[in-house]
């Protein structure tokens, strides 16, 4: 039988059910909206959970045995789904969590008879918004999450409330006491005066969650992003509807030529129609260097990383004067029933370092599979796919919006040190064939390259020396004339126009080191995006499309290089995750500002990248840390007379340094004794280092006060070593040696006066 | 003190951080934040909220048996507006071994620069002077999850006063004016004007006053008499610490004495006569003219319950038990009450007239109130005092038997010098006159 304090009593107040419904319903619309749910659970949840909060509310003062009941079983049928999509995703654990804690709070909403239910209700729907926090992957997270933290402020606020006045009408019945008519404990808590209630709530509440949300972008921005134990989360999404035919060549949606033509690369011109500014021209099967054009800034990826990196899309080995091909257009497929598909490595005895990346496509972008290089295993939704002779991945089908791909790559470390020692030039003759291969190249291309390598031994300096040289001499520009026709675009790049884009530089700097004897080729892909502190994904916008070097070293095998300037020279060198945010988080604004204006006008503004520097950014967050204190100025003066009030009491005693800060019983006399060698020293008797005291006080004169001295060096030996504390007496005696002592200091350096007779 | 919630959420903000710090997700880093933020609002915002506050508190003295109105007057003198605070107030308990009671207050809002007044009423069970604890405000702000208070020490003295009985009406209460019947005058030793006879010569008397003729004649000594003017204070002596006290708590005799004591008071004092009040509880006689100063005096007097208990042996005995049997030994030791009349009967030569209050048990078998009684009247005898004696009977109300069955010697003395015995008794029907 139950006892009194064991029954659960009703929840009355409509107010909190009704606030606790909100809390739940904004947690659920979050989750599904993150989780893009099949739309008939969207159907499904969010009336139940309506239905669940009336049942309950209906049949709060029953006993509801069978509901419960059924209840248990539905709970039972949801802990076997769990279990099996766990079983199917064991690489995200992610959906299959938040799939059952959604129907735990389905579930739960049917039986909320008390206050401690609906507290539990309340903590479910937390636990939801942090799961679709966990999904997120853009900032329009952020709105349902304010509503989320007001409606949840208001109802603890509201909860607060409650438990203050019930704990007040608890006394009063408890000592049987009056209070007078018109008091909060006195009336009856009904609905509309809930909702004026509520109203004051609301007030107070804005003022307390602008001070919540306001501290915690300070912690958000000043928190150090250390690494933890990078738990791997490889997902890859499951419910993509696939082509069946499998593509094996290029396919890009931004130029439909692609499709269906064969690889007749060596036509001039543009081959594969007008610039398409949604789509990068260098993602074709033929890289025309005559394009010209803006890409569109449009997030075509976001990409979650352990590390930031360049994301690979495609290699071009063969140079005709006006683009790059691929001479061999030939894949090879590479299938796995169960993830992951694992993919052949090129040898390397460069070491390596494990990055896991997980792309969410947000544009159409061609088959490629993009992926730091080399990627070593690839989570994709299907079970095979293609690879081509220059470790580019491809894709059985073009990508589209919402597909999820996780790749583990091993990145080379790119230590120069160790590169240097790669002094070979003696490379396989199939590298040779191909990738120093050139068609007839002006005479002042060869001389350049010639002239800057000449005077270097080792591969590596020759490459840096053409990167120093291009990045010092040519600016970067996307608004160049088009190249004349029949012209060598490397010349005419290096010569004539002397400024271009990426391609360009990639194209110069391939074609210099072929010349000067090092395999080399072009690469395009995605640089690394831009952070975004919010969601901790790399957002990659078509503008973020790049083109760079590979370079050929014996036995190292391929290591990029990038000329463009304002890129790393070794785009793999030094990217590790900055551990502080503030300076990225400010650029993330800075960058969003930025995107209210057009293309053209964006230059005009300054760039903020300098804020990434460390030094910087700790200036930044000491900068914050003193704007809030001096915005807390007011608060401070007031307390001031307290703090002064404390810190008097604190000093009030007599105490000694050693009292204060070693809080010692023998402080005192250990005090006193180095006060006394101190003037003794001051005297001209310093004791020695090796002396104990008392072998110290035998060396003094006799005209001295000795025997105060001995006593004062007794009681020091006894609290010293013996653990005894100084009398009163003894330390009142000591202060008078000390003094005593102190006046024959000053006497001494006052000169005295020859008086003659 | 946080609170459990507090500690859940601390908890699972740390797993969350660490969950974040694993897992590289930047909402979720500031969901952690945010619910640091929260936990640190709840630690420093009940802080704040204490701050620059004043808190009064207002207490009306009443009559036992009636309601005390306690205010509690809460005041912001900060620009801010203070939400969520709780004042606890410890009502002093007026039963002596109960804890006080705890009465809570809830303010939601306290206007910037403002105050609110709440007030609670609470009933004066038993007379005396109470002091309230330190008063306990609190504040939970905002959202619950810690808890912080502050103790203030407001001076608060309460004082209950005794209720009167409207059952005692005396003929003392009556005004006096100037000189009255003879009845009430006093031939005292004192030489005045007035010269008003003779008598014979008592043990004690100043032969100065000897009235040497008449005493040649009669051949006795006699002496002069002279009339003095009549105190118009009305003198009430009151037991209180007498072992002839019994029963419990507001049903003791003692409290019953208290009683009857106010209602001569009121009485007296509605009459326009100024009321001398003395007690053998160890405090100086109040002479006075104020209602509220006497009926402090008598407020304070200390409760039976204060009193160390011995068994009839002289054995000590613990609480709980029923004392009703047992002697109630005052501590202090003050002088019994007829010590203290005779002391005060010899120092004022005009107090010709007095209420006596005292407690009657006829069961005590040694040195009884009656014995004590009928020696002390047939001393005020020779001094020609009339005495009113306000005899407070047990609660089995049986009239003493000397008293009712008087000896011949004593006959004489009730007879003659007092004028009235009133026994008055409780039962469970109430007060009466028995």
């Amino acid at each position: 039988m139950k006892t009194g304090t064991q029954i659960k009593l009703p929840e009355e107040s409509k107010l909190l059910r009704i606030l606790i419904f909100l809390c739940t319903m904004v947690a659920i619309v979050t989750l599904l909206r993150e989780e893009e749910w099949p739309s008939i659970v969207t159907i499904l949840v969010l009336p139940a959970t309506c239905l669940g909060f009336i049942v309950s509310w209906i049949r709060r003062n029953k006993n509801n045995w069978w509901l419960k009941l059924i209840i248990s079983f539905v709970m039972l049928i949801a802990m076997v789904d769990f279990f099996k999509n766990l079983f199917m995703t064991p690489y995200d654990p992610r959906i299959p969590i938040a799939n059952l804690l959604l129907w735990l709070q389905v579930l739960h909403s049917f039986d909320l008879p008390a206050k401690k239910d609906l507290n539990y209700s309340l903590l479910v729907s937390f636990v939801l918004i942090v799961l679709a926090a966990v999904l997120s992957v853009d900032v329009s997270y952020l709105a349902l999450f304010l509503i989320y933290i007001f409606l949840a402020t208001i109802t603890l606020l509201y909860n607060n409330y409650l438990d203050e006045i019930r704990k007040c009408a608890l006394q009063q019945e408890k000592y049987g006491l009056q209070q007078e008519k018109g008091s909060l404990q006195q009336e009856k808590i009904n609905l509309q005066q809930d909702f004026i209630l509520l109203k004051l709530l609301v007030r107070y509440n804005l003022k307390i969650c602008c001070i919540i949300l306001v501290c915690s972008f300070i912690l958000f921005i000043s928190f150090p992003r250390v690494e933890g134990f990078r738990i791997r989360q490889l997902p890859f999404s499951m419910r993509f509807n696939f082509p069946f035919k499998k593509e094996t060549r290029i396919v890009n949606p931004g130029y439909p030529m692609t499709q269906g033509n064969s690889m007749n690369w060596t036509r001039k011109g543009q081959l594969w129609g007008a610039f398409n500014p949604n789509s990068y021209f260098g993602f074709t099967p033929y890289l025309d260097l005559s394009y010209r054009g803006n890409l569109s800034d449009k997030i075509v990826m976001r990409v979650k990383t352990t590390m930031p990196n360049y994301y690979r899309g495609m290699a071009f080995d063969t140079y005709n004067g006006q683009g790059w091909g691929m001479s061999l257009e030939k894949v090879e497929w590479i299938s796995s029933i169960t993830p992951p598909i694992q993919v052949p490595l090129e040898s390397t005895i460069m070491p390596g370092e494990e990055i896991i990346q997980t792309f969410y496509i947000k544009e159409e972008l061609p088959n490629i599979i993009f992926a730091a290089y080399q990627p070593t295993q690839v989570y994709f939704p299907t079970d095979s796919i293609a690879q081509d002779r220059y470790f580019g991945l491809r894709s059985p089908f073009p990508l589209q919006d919402g597909i999820v791909y996780s790749v583990v790559s091993s990145v080379p470390k790119e230590n120069i040190r160790l590169l240097r020692k790669f002094v070979s030039q003696d490379y396989p003759h199939e590298i040779k064939e191909e990738y120093l291969s050139l068609p007839p190249i002006p005479y002042r291309v060869k001389k350049l390259a010639i002239d800057l390598t000449k005077s270097y031994n080792t591969p590596l300096d020759k490459v840096n020396a053409v990167d120093v040289y291009l990045k010092n001499n040519y600016p970067y520009d996307l608004n160049i004339p088009p190249f004349p026709e029949n012209r060598d675009s490397v010349d005419e790049f290096l010569f004539e126009t002397r400024r271009g884009y990426c391609e360009h530089f990639a194209s110069a700097m391939a074609v210099l080191l072929r010349e000067a004897g090092i395999p080399a080729r072009i690469v395009t892909g995605f640089t690394n995006g831009t952070y975004n502190p919010f969601t901790s994904y790399y957002e990659i916008k078509g503008t973020d499309a790049h083109a760079w070097v590979e370079v050929y070293f014996s036995g190292a095998g391929w290591i990029p290089f990038d000329p463009t300037p304002g890129y790393s020279a070794m785009p793999n060198a030094g990217n590790r995750q900055d551990r502080w945010i503030a300076g990225k988080t400010i650029e993330y604004f800075w960058d969003r500002f930025l995107g209210f204006f057009p293309q053209h006008l964006r230059i005009q503004f300054p760039s903020i990248s300098f804020l990434t520097n460390k030094t910087l950014q700790l200036i930044i967050v000491i900068l914050i840390v003193l704007t809030v204190i001096i915005l807390w100025k007011q608060v401070l003066q007031k307390q001031k007379d307290k703090i002064l009030k404390f810190l008097r009491n604190v000093f009030k005693k007599e105490k000694t340094f050693h009292e204060k800060i070693f809080n010692l019983t023998n402080a005192k006399a250990v005090s006193l004794f180095q006060i006394l060698c101190k003037h003794l020293a001051a005297l001209g008797y310093p004791r020695p280092e090796a002396a104990t005291p008392y072998e110290y006080i035998e060396t003094l004169p006799n005209h001295l006060p000795i025997n105060e001295i001995k006593l004062l060096t007794q009681d020091y030996v006894a609290a010293r070593f013996g653990a005894k504390e100084l009398s009163s007496d003894s330390y009142e005696a000591g202060k008078r040696l000390i003094t005593s002592l102190q006046v024959k200091i000053t006497s001494k350096k006052t000169p005295h006066k020859i008086v003659q007779d | 003190m946080f609170r459990i919630e507090a500690y859940v959420l601390f908890v699972m903000g740390s797993f969350l951080l660490l969950t974040a710090l694993n897992i590289q997700v930047g909402w979720l880093f500031f969901i952690v934040f945010t619910l640091f933020a929260i936990l640190g609002i709840n630690f420093f915002y009940p802080l704040i909220i204490l701050n620059n506050i004043n808190i009064k508190r207002t207490v009306n003295d009443a009559y036992e048996n009636e309601d005390v109105t306690i205010s509690i007057t809460l005041e912001n003198f900060s620009k801010s507006k203070k939400h969520f605070i709780a004042v606890t107030d410890f009502f002093p308990s007026t039963i002596t071994i109960e804890t006080p009671k705890q009465v809570r207050m809830f303010f939601l809002e306290i206007p910037a620069k403002g105050s609110i007044t709440r007030t609670y009423k609470e009933k004066a069970a038993r007379r005396g002077q109470y002091t309230f604890q330190p008063l306990i405000i609190e504040s939970s702000a905002p959202f619950g999850l810690m808890r912080c208070s502050k103790k203030y020490m407001l001076p608060s003295l309460m004082t209950i006063y005794p209720a009167p009985l409207s059952l005692i009406s005396l003929n003392s209460s009556q005004p006096l004016t100037g000189y009255a019947d003879s009845l009430f005058f006093r031939r005292s030793q004192g030489a005045t004007d007035d010269f008003c006879g003779l008598r014979s010569y008592s043990p004690g008397d100043n032969l100065r006053f000897v009235h040497w003729r008449t005493s040649a004649k009669t051949q006795t000594l006699m002496i002069k008499e002279f009339r003095l003017p009549v105190s118009t204070t009305m003198t009430i002596f009151l037991d209180v610490s007498s072992n002839e006290h019994e029963g419990e708590g507001k049903d003791s005799s003692l409290e019953l004495g208290i009683k009857i004591a106010t209602s001569i008071i009121k009485d007296s004092l509605k009459n326009g006569r100024e009321v001398q009040l003395i007690a053998n509880d160890g405090f100086p006689p109040l002479k006075a003219t104020s209602l509220w100063s006497l009926l402090s005096r008598l407020a304070v007097i200390p409760h039976l319950e204060s009193y160390e208990r011995l068994g009839s042996h002289g054995k000590k005995i613990s609480y709980g038990k029923k004392v009703s049997c047992y002697k109630k030994v005052n501590p202090n030791g003050h002088s019994s009450i007829f010590d203290l009349i005779q002391s005060v009967v010899n120092q004022k030569m005009d107090l010709l007239h007095f209420v006596l209050i005292l407690p009657i048990n006829e069961t005590r078998p040694v040195r009884s109130n009656v014995t004590l009684l009928l020696q002390l009247l047939s001393r005020l005898q020779e001094r020609r005092i009339k005495v009113e004696i306000v005899a407070v009977l047990s609660e089995s109300f049986v009239k003493p038997y000397h008293l009712c069955n008087p000896q011949e010697q004593d006959k004489n003395v009730l007879n003659t010098l007092t004028s009235r015995i009133c026994w008055v008794t409780r039962n469970e029907q109430g007060v009466f006159l028995a």
